[in-house]
């Protein structure tokens, strides 16, 4: 197992070499939140709660929907690229799980980029809209499903990063379950906000995990809505774990007939 | 002395530029017919992301049931059709704006030195992203399905379209001509061109002071989509004509920023010369 | 005869600006740059007459890539004056490109991910042909070069030695009077080489083209051109015909010995260039001793095993002339 956090602290030390990207993902985060902050403050003109939210809540929401977005390692495009140029074989056959060592390599890249990204929004949040109500209070109890919602989407890249095994483009796949969460896990807008027959169901889809459920815990704490959110990622995370080592299962005897 | 036009075949006139870019335009339609699987996969990517930010919109005016200062459901669909459009229409016929301070630093701009016609809209017009393609129509099909389809209206988006076109060209050419001065501006420019697209597909009234007015300068997403998507519900002579001229200045800065920048580059006097 | 090209008391200085080591230095160099000034052309003068075919030769840094980009106008010089067919390169840029073409080995004239054919009838279209004239020039092309298997290829499918086949064809479309290249076989292997210098010399010969070829490679410069201009450190170290250089230096043979014992041998007029083990190598200076006395000594004082001779290779005249510098400079009439 030691192996395992070993990787994850070689990935996160491979995170500081790319300064660019890390800026450019960074100011990109504050153009959104500030674009967002000026949407939610002409919206709330007038009204100071919209399906229980303030507009101090509207805007944290998004702050901490997208630390979990942001956060997202680059597995994807390693495991194209193995696949793609045939180090696969040389990956493959190192004495550890192919799909644990991609786990945990993905969860230090992004347990790095995790940090700079909830200051920034910690920062531009207050600045915009001003302190959040009992953030550091929920702040370990929303770390905690931060993470989940980490380790979930860092499975959804898994599972679909494990496709390529089949199918030489991946990414439209990868789109789908993004633009999936957008939408019905709510990253823009609280899935309270939804329509009565759509916020039923989106709760309590996989995407709310990712989404949702760590950003309305840390906006609206309660210990009902961590233990839900606990509950749920678990679940979720379970379910995924078993596709991806199905799929791996597949895929290697796949790779073998095939020659990698 | 021998004359100049001897040994040459004979010149036609001015008159050959259009064929040319016509021509070139279908070569490098060709030319991205060989990457279909590429161009559909794009194309594929763009439509999800577009339709999945619709229906983000869609659920937050079904909850406030209201306009957003001024911007009902079908005018923030105007700026996603026309942004679609805009942008399409500079890739496809421009599309080689974002490779210029790769061209300047490489020296590959020589080439269109060497070449009797004039290098800006030479150097533009060598590319085209095929994908830009698949925005311009998408931009289309979503106008044809949210606005109201009159003549008066397709001249409009149109004229629009091209307006955005234009102004997205000069300002990757602004952006990256900084290469000229400064070294490898590439990212920035990129950066530089992103943030104006961003901006540009949201609701424009929901901006003020100071950054409503960099809106109209410096990140000018007012004048290439918040205004036009005004005037496209209540349309103004004037105003069309102040929105035309303030264009037109970007585009004449962007070609000024260039040319300055060039005689530099024939100075040779560039940061980390390669011989 | 006719000067195509007229270079007269040509210089040209870079101001680079100076980049520090370290973290203060750099700092401090933000705030007060700190300039080099690099002399890329310090006063060169040439003169090239019609139907000429020149080799523009020298060292890397030495001003060549400089002073081709001056003639063909990319670059403006600081001063002296430059005269192609009549015309300030840099001022005339654009009509001056209709009647010069270039080949510039690194960056390529044709569209990368479009077929040759297509890149000639672009090309046409930008030096304004007439299209009848355009498709029977292209076709002659295609003949001369050989290049009609490959012609509705894709530009990145092709390997090297065809892509520089179809570039020296496009850059004669417009029937150019004058032929720029810099290092146009670079990377290219002996055969494919050798059939571009063909091509490029039967152009020479039938077009009365003149060829203005920059290269380091010696059987470029031996090959194609009748003259060679010797340029480094910004100005011209050499001008005369390949006769005269070769001639100079033939006065030298390189003899190379396999022995079955260590060299045994002391000669005025022979200098010994290296020696390994049982093998050596030897210049003689022809001008100081006859060759026949020289072989005549090396088989009476040693036992041979094996021995060569032949002429010092194009690469040891050029490094010579290189280090012989500014005040050796020997100016011939062109042939």
């Amino acid at each position: 197992m030691r192996k395992y956090f070993r990787i994850l602290r070689y990935a996160a030390r491979d995170q500081v070499a790319y300064l660019p990207a890390f800026l450019a993902r960074n100011l990109f985060f504050v153009i959104i939140l500030f674009i967002f902050s000026s949407l939610w403050k002409v919206i709330y003109a007038g009204q100071s709660l919209i399906a229980g939210f303030s507009v101090v809540q509207a805007l944290w929401y998004l702050t901490f929907t997208e630390t979990v977005e942001l956060s997202k390692s680059r597995l994807l495009t390693r495991i194209q690229g193995e696949v793609k140029d045939g180090s696969l074989a040389v990956t493959m056959t190192r004495p550890y799980s192919y799909p644990l060592s991609h786990f945990f390599h993905a969860m230090g890249e992004s347990m790095v980029r995790l940090l700079p990204i909830l200051a920034v929004g910690f920062l531009f949040a207050t600045l915009f809209v001003g302190p959040l109500p009992g953030y550091f209070k929920a702040l370990p109890f929303g770390l905690i499903l931060l993470l989940c919602g980490m380790a979930l989407d860092t499975l959804w890249l898994l599972c679909i990063g494990l496709l390529a095994f089949w199918s030489e483009e991946v990414s439209p796949y990868y789109w789908i379950i993004q633009k999936l969460i957008f939408i019905l896990g709510g990253l823009f807008i609280p899935i309270d906000m939804f329509p009565d027959w759509l916020s039923g169901i989106a709760r309590t889809l996989p995407f709310a995990f990712s989404a949702y459920w760590p950003a309305y815990t840390m906006v609206s704490f309660s210990w009902r809505a961590f233990f839900t959110g606990l509950a749920g990622a678990a679940c979720y995370i379970g379910a995924l774990s078993a596709v991806a080592a199905l799929l791996f299962g597949l895929g290697k005897r796949r790779v073998h007939a095939q020659g990698g | 002395m021998r004359r100049a036009d001897e040994g040459m075949g004979c010149r036609r006139g001015r008159g050959s530029g259009l064929r040319l870019f016509r021509r070139q335009v279908g070569f490098n339609l060709s030319a991205g017919m060989e990457y279909r699987a590429s161009f559909i996969t794009q194309v594929l990517g763009m439509m999800i992301n577009n339709s999945a930010f619709i229906f983000f919109w869609l659920i937050l005016y079904g909850r406030l049931g209201t306009t957003i200062k001024g911007y009902a459901f079908d005018d923030v669909m105007f700026l996603w059709s026309l942004s679609a459009a805009g942008f399409g229409m500079a890739a496809v016929f421009l599309g080689n704006a974002p490779s210029l301070s790769k061209s300047i630093y490489t020296g590959e701009l020589d080439v269109y030195l060497l070449q009797p016609k004039p290098v800006l809209p030479s150097f533009l017009a060598s590319r085209m992203s095929i994908s830009g393609w698949g925005d311009l129509a998408y931009g289309a099909v979503l106008f044809a399905f949210t606005q109201r389809i009159t003549p008066g209206s397709i001249a409009l988006f149109l004229a629009f379209s091209i307006l955005m076109a234009a102004v997205l060209t000069a300002l990757r050419v602004l952006y990256h001509s900084l290469t000229f001065f400064f070294g490898n501006a590439e990212d920035f420019a990129g950066t530089a061109s992103e943030i104006v697209l961003s901006f540009m597909l949201y609701p424009g009234s929901i901006f003020e002071g100071p950054v409503n007015l960099l809106l109209h300068s410096l990140i000018p997403a007012a004048l290439i989509a918040y205004i036009p998507a005004e005037l496209f519900r209540a349309f103004d002579g004037g105003r069309m004509a102040v929105l035309v001229a303030a264009d037109l200045l970007i585009v004449l800065a962007a070609w000024g920023l260039f040319t300055l920048g060039l005689r530099r580059y024939e100075s040779g006097n560039r940061m980390g010369t390669r011989l | 005869m006719e000067a195509v090209l007229e270079v007269k008391g040509l210089t040209k200085t870079f101001r680079v600006r100076e980049k520090a080591e370290g973290f203060a230095a750099s700092v401090r160099g933000l705030l007060r740059p700190t300039w080099k000034s690099v002399h890329a052309v310090d006063g060169i003068e040439l003169t090239v007459e019609r139907g000429e075919m020149l080799a523009f030769i020298g060292p890397n840094g030495a001003g060549k890539s400089t002073t081709i980009k001056l003639i063909t106008g990319i670059l403006y010089p600081d001063s002296g004056s430059i005269r192609v067919l009549g015309m300030d390169p840099h001022r005339l840029r654009r009509k001056l490109a209709y009647r010069i073409g270039t080949v510039f080995g690194q960056k390529s004239q044709l569209w990368f991910h479009l077929p040759p054919m297509d890149s000639f009838l672009l090309l046409a279209d930008i030096y304004d042909m007439d299209p009848a004239e355009a498709k029977k020039r292209i076709g002659f092309l295609t003949e001369v070069f050989g290049i009609e298997e490959y012609l509705k290829t894709p530009v990145r499918k092709l390997s090297l030695g065809e892509r520089v086949r179809c570039e020296v064809a496009a850059s004669l479309l417009h029937k150019p009077e004058i032929l720029f290249l810099d290092e146009p076989t670079i990377g290219l292997d002996v055969l494919v080489k050798q059939s571009i210098r063909d091509l490029i010399q039967r152009v020479n010969q039938e077009d009365r083209v003149t060829v203005f070829l920059t290269s380091h490679d010696a059987g470029d410069i031996e090959k194609i051109c009748r003259r060679a201009v010797v340029i480094n450190h910004g100005h011209v170290v050499w001008d005369d015909t390949i006769k005269a250089m070769k001639y100079s230096f033939l006065r030298r043979k390189v003899i190379d010995l396999r022995l079955e014992a260590p060299l045994n041998l002391a000669l005025d007029g022979v200098e010994v260039l290296k020696t390994k083990n049982y093998s050596a190598k030897l210049e003689v200076d022809l001008s100081k001793i006859p060759l026949d006395d020289v072989v005549g000594r090396i088989m009476r004082d040693n036992k041979v095993q094996d021995i060569t001779i032949s002429n010092p290779p194009m690469e040891e005249i050029i490094s010579q002339i290189y280090r012989q510098g500014p005040g050796n400079a020997r100016q011939g009439a062109p042939q």
